[in-house]
């Protein structure tokens, strides 16, 4: 059931969007959808129609009890990083590219970029302070490096903060392309933004629900969704 | 809702402002739990479905589009975890699968009810151009919580057939709301 054709997601599409399939074969769907950009137009059709549907039923009054548990455990969560989502616990809608708050320097040396962005981070949000020994992020910091004979890609993620950095050291591209780096979730690619060849980025973004990160090649400005094979892909 | 104050709320939303999710909640609240309720058939479930669903809105705020509207968002996920529920547990019993039967009414304001009450009257219009099998297919799937499997069983026809009654009556349903808007 993981490798479904594009044909048989189609037959399927449909009743994904209604939530009618069994658990295993709506998760296949999920798989195919979040590699396979064929089918987001024509789920789009279908929930355009399911998200209205309930506009059928009555509303219905809720009691105050449940407005008093629900701003309780919303303080509760806010007091700590927000957790995501399980994956798969949702359908995700298709994302729009979304535009991280980042700044980018173009520096070659990994290292000292690293500081630097870490540093203009920390300023910028005032809330880091890196000088200090013991604030180092508690929780669990994802660093993760891609190499090859022409690239190297360098990833750092500090999920307690929402920070992530990235460095390309990648060949250079013609200027009608650019390189486009996106969270792979469960509702499939979300952009982080498009990058130059060698740069290093720092952002300020959620990556709670990414279970990779991925780089294309797209036209000069970027895409909506990937309309290339990514090159390079690193699971977070 | 208008989309610049959409806009506002899942701003509010991303900076994890309090009052923006309580907005949200006073503004839905009522059509999230018609909904659970519906699926599930039971109050406390349901209860327990719109505050996680409210939740799960919040934690996705960062990656939802205010264009397509925080309503299409939340009743997504509503009857993904309505449905998600009721399958833990089993069948509700047969409750009745007319939607337009009223369960309660109250929980919304004014310009929500009102929304409602215009959408509610298209989507009415375009389920009644279904052919009868297609139009038991959505209601049977979309708010009685069936499987493909189960609706197939209960009709006695292929799964296949039901994947295609579905395919069609939603294609059909859109071709009827597009036109209705324009």
């Amino acid at each position: 059931m993981n490798d479904l054709t594009c044909q048989e997601i189609d037959e399927s599409l449909a009743a994904y969007a209604v939530d009618a399939l069994d658990r295993d074969e709506s998760v296949a769907v999920e798989h195919h959808l979040a590699e396979c950009r064929q089918h987001d137009a024509e789920l789009g059709d279908f929930r355009s129609v399911t998200d209205r549907l309930p506009a059928m039923l009555d509303s219905v009054e809720t009691s105050g009890r449940l407005r008093n548990s629900l701003l309780d455990a919303f303080d509760s969560a806010v007091g700590a990083p927000a957790p995501a989502e399980p994956m798969g616990a949702t359908p995700q809608p298709p994302q729009p590219p979304r535009q991280p708050k980042r700044g980018t320097f173009a520096m070659p040396s990994f290292g000292y970029a690293l500081a630097a962005a870490l540093l203009v981070v920390a300023v910028g949000l005032g809330a880091w302070g890196i000088s200090r020994g013991d604030d180092a992020p508690p929780g669990g910091v994802v660093v993760r490096t891609i190499e090859g004979s022409d690239h190297r890609v360098d990833f750092v993620y500090v999920p307690e903060r929402q920070l992530a950095l990235l460095s390309l050291e990648l060949p250079q591209l013609s200027a009608d392309r650019a390189y486009q780096v996106w969270q792979i979730t469960d509702g499939g690619p979300v952009s982080m933004g498009v990058m130059a060849a060698n740069t290093v980025t720092a952002m300020e973004i959620d990556l709670s629900d990414a279970s990779a990160i991925a780089i294309s090649i797209e036209p000069a400005g970027g895409s909506t969704s990937p309309t290339t094979t990514p090159i390079l892909v690193s699971e977070i | 809702m208008e989309e610049e104050q959409e806009q506002y709320l899942v701003d509010g939303l991303r900076r994890n402002d309090r009052a923006s999710l309580e907005g949200v909640y006073d503004a839905y609240r009522g059509a999230a739990h018609g909904l659970a309720l519906r699926v599930l058939g039971a109050a406390s479930e349901a209860e327990d479905v719109v505050q996680e669903s409210f939740l799960a809105l919040w934690r996705q705020a960062g990656r939802l589009d205010p264009a397509r509207g925080i309503r299409s968002y939340l009743f997504t996920i509503v009857h993904h975890k309505a449905v998600d529920r009721l399958r833990q547990r089993g069948r509700k019993g047969e409750t009745s699968l007319d939607p337009e039967m009223p369960i309660a009414s109250g929980g919304e304001g004014p310009e929500e009810a009102a929304t409602r009450a215009d959408d509610q009257e298209s989507v009415r219009a375009a389920l009644q151009t279904l052919p009868e099998d297609q139009r038991q297919t959505v209601l049977l799937t979309y708010f009685g919580g069936l499987t493909i499997n189960e609706v197939a069983t209960r009709m006695q026809v292929p799964a296949g057939t039901v994947k295609s009654r579905l395919r069609l009556a939603l294609g059909r349903m859109r071709r009827s709301l597009n036109e209705s808007e324009t």
